[in-house]
């Protein structure tokens, strides 16, 4: 996949809005976008990890954006979705302000990150796109998920299955 | 002695008393002669008592007792004649005797009488022989009850000579009685002369006196009569000023008095009257030309009240027109409040519409939100479907431009939803604004309402005001018009006036005429004259004062006028 994504053709991806600034996430990692909908809290996880979420029998974390880009959190509001994104053959949840377009984006239309200018850390981010005169952030959804985080999750998400399933 | 105090007294009497002085004295004559033909007759009565009582009742008893003792004696002497039969002797002594008794009696008679002087000794003659005379009857009478022959010889010896002294005893006092009552009526004789030349001598004298006073009085009562008769007369005649002269004090000095005074006063009032009439002739004149000005100015009045009058009419008309105006826009006034009041209502609907509005608007908002979170939902089915499609890769290019058309529509149909929200937004924004808009204007509506309420008030007010100003307004007309009537009247009353100053003028001419019948002395004409032309004077400048303060203030100032005229001449103009 991401052979293809640095060959010639055009890679699509999907916008999303967070924090008044547009990013964009590679459409073939998105799993499925699904309207905001509160999950259940996991004790013990980091402050970005809001709980866990019930995707059809299956359990997935969810991560806010905001928080896990050091922005402050504002209340969710009807256009709040979340998008469910596999990293490593593993789902989980990523909550932004909203989602925008598709959009495809050409190979050499994709500029390097430059090192400072933007309030999120570099390294979540593949680089940057105009289109129509607005900037598009590609995130590395890769690296959006710690591991340690990860497994932290994947040992804590039987219990949340077994809550979730007493609730 | 009398006469020289009464000549004295007289010309201080009043005539009532001098004929009381006269009436008296005849009065005291009459009493006087009256008193004197009394007291005579008492005289004359008591002579006549006198002879009766003393003279011929005495005489009279005495000749009874001398006939007594002779027929005692002689029944004696018949006892003597018949001794012999002493039937008849019994019956002469019980005559005797029966005699006896009838002599005692008379005796005792003869002793209750006051005898003096020759009288008594007479008397006292006659009884001293009484014992022998006794004792010898008593020896007659027992001899002839013995039976005794010599009792006729006792008898003539013993009793006749005895009887003889007592017989001639009383002859002579029988005389000397005569005597006596001779006396008595030769004193009674005298007297009567005397008396009779004393009344008559009286009689002439009081007569003289009476004639001599009656002439006197009389005399004195018709000359002071005649010269106030004269007095009168002349008066009557118109001659005044006499010099009466009062002497007397009396009723005719107080009648020539009254005369003198009424002649002076009669000057003096003639006098007065003469001036009067110039006065009031002069006065009359004034008052004549005062009233041409006073006629003058009620016509000028008169006009002036006639165009009041006039205004009064057209201000009357412009009242009535505004009195109606004012009810017309109270009828307005209330159809503004009435339409102002539906207003109300309607803006009291547009609320309701309003509210009805917004409710609607929710409702759209609601149905609008709905198709916006089916935007959204859509839009979020076709990302999928597009992610999915991309997943698919060449296979779901056809299915990835569907997703791309079905989120493009999921875009503009949210698009869509997002304007017709604003827009409803801004409908709702805007209803609200106009509700708000519609409660001020209905606000605005009741306030119009109240204002027009109180408008309607006012003009009601107004109206009712126009209407009393238009009642007012006829009344001063009435009053206008009754002004005018009464100026008329004045105008009138001061031709009245006029006229009758010209009969006073008139008059007071006639009257100087008839007062000229009157001659006054000349020394009393000049008395008065000054005042009098004073007075006339000062009347004539007391009213040329009033004329000339009437002429100089104008209409502006008529109140001070009319009272001068008032309290100069309220008298003559009360009767106006």
């Amino acid at each position: 996949m991401s052979d293809t994504a640095h060959s010639d053709a055009p890679s699509q991806y999907l916008t999303v809005n967070l924090a008044h600034e547009e990013y964009g996430i590679d459409i073939l990692a998105v799993r499925e976008i699904r309207g905001w909908t509160p999950v259940t809290r996991i004790p013990q996880a980091p402050h970005y990890v809001l709980g866990v979420l019930n995707l059809r029998g299956a359990i997935v974390p969810v991560i806010d954006m905001r928080l896990r880009f050091g922005l402050p959190r504002e209340d969710y509001g009807p256009t709040t979705v979340t998008v469910i994104v596999t990293v490593a053959g593993r789902n989980f949840g990523v909550v932004v302000d909203a989602v925008s377009d598709v959009l495809d984006v050409a190979a050499d239309a994709v500029r390097p990150v430059p090192d400072m200018g933007t309030a999120v850390d570099t390294e979540y981010l593949k680089g940057l796109t105009a289109v129509d005169e607005r900037m598009v952030l590609l995130l590395d959804v890769d690296k959006l998920l710690q591991p340690q985080d990860a497994q932290m999750l994947e040992a804590a998400l039987p219990a949340a299955a077994d809550v979730k399933a007493v609730a | 002695m009398k006469m020289p105090k009464l000549k004295f007294k007289i010309s201080a009497l009043t005539v009532r008393g001098r004929l009381r002085l006269v009436l008296g004295l005849l009065v005291l004559m009459l009493f006087g002669g009256a008193v004197v033909g009394l007291g005579s007759m008492q005289l004359q009565n008591e002579g006549l008592r006198r002879m009766y009582e003393e003279e011929i009742m005495r005489g009279q008893t005495v000749s009874k007792l001398t006939q007594r003792s002779l027929m005692s004696f002689v029944v004696l002497g018949e006892a003597g004649n018949v001794a012999g039969k002493p039937d008849q002797l019994k019956q002469k002594l019980a005559e005797f005797d029966k005699l006896q008794a009838e002599v005692a009696d008379l005796k005792k008679q003869v002793a209750g009488y006051r005898l003096e002087g020759a009288l008594g000794k007479q008397y006292k003659d006659y009884a001293s022989t009484e014992g022998d005379y006794q004792s010898a009857l008593k020896d007659m009478v027992d001899a002839l009850k013995q039976a005794d022959a010599g009792a006729l010889d006792v008898l003539e010896l013993e009793v006749r000579p005895l009887l003889m002294q007592r017989q001639d005893a009383l002859n002579k006092l029988v005389d000397l009685q005569s005597e006596e009552a001779r006396q008595i009526y030769a004193d009674q004789v005298t007297r009567y002369k005397a008396i009779r030349t004393l009344s008559i001598a009286s009689l002439v004298v009081g007569l003289a006196v009476a004639l001599f006073l009656a002439l006197m009085l009389s005399r004195y009562i018709v000359r002071t009569l005649s010269y106030a008769g004269r007095v009168a007369r002349e008066i009557s005649e118109g001659k005044l000023g006499h010099a009466i002269e009062v002497k007397s004090s009396d009723e005719l000095g107080q009648l020539l008095d009254a005369f003198r005074t009424m002649d002076e006063r009669l000057s003096a009032i003639v006098a007065e009257v003469r001036h009067g009439a110039g006065a009031v002739s002069t006065a009359a004149q004034q008052i004549s030309r005062g009233n041409d000005d006073l006629s003058q100015r009620t016509q000028e009045q008169a006009s002036s009240l006639e165009e009041t009058a006039s205004s009064m009419e057209e201000m009357t008309s412009t009242v009535k027109q505004n009195a109606e105006n004012a009810s017309h826009a109270n009828q307005l006034a209330r159809g503004a409040r009435e339409q102002a009041e539906r207003g109300g209502e309607v803006v009291a609907q547009a609320v309701t519409a309003m509210k009805e509005i917004n409710s609607a608007s929710s409702k759209i908002a609601d149905i609008v939100g709905l198709i916006d979170e089916i935007a959204f939902q859509t839009n979020l089915l076709s990302l999928n479907a597009a992610v999915e499609a991309a997943r698919a890769g060449e296979q779901g290019r056809g299915f990835a431009v569907v997703a791309a058309e079905v989120r493009n529509l999921a875009q503009r149909s949210a698009g869509a939803a997002k304007e017709i929200k604003a827009l409803i937004k801004d409908s709702v924004d805007k209803v609200q604004t106009g509700s708000s808009l519609v409660d001020q204007s209905g606000k605005a509506l009741a306030d119009i309402v109240e204002s027009v309420k109180k408008v309607t008030d006012i003009v009601a007010e107004i109206a009712a005001a126009s209407q009393e100003q238009s009642a007012g307004i006829d009344q001063v007309n009435h009053a206008v018009l009754q002004m005018d009537e009464m100026t008329q009247q004045n105008a009138a009353l001061v031709e009245e006036a006029a006229a009758a100053a010209r009969s006073m003028q008139e008059q007071a001419g006639e009257l100087a005429a008839q007062v000229s019948f009157f001659q006054v002395a000349g020394r009393e004409e000049a008395a008065p004259a000054p005042s009098a032309q004073a007075r006339q004077r000062s009347v004539a400048a007391e009213a040329e004062a009033v004329f000339a303060a009437v002429r100089k203030s104008r209409p502006a100032r008529k109140a001070e006028p009319a009272e001068a005229v008032e309290t100069a001449d309220a008298g003559a103009w009360k009767e106006f």
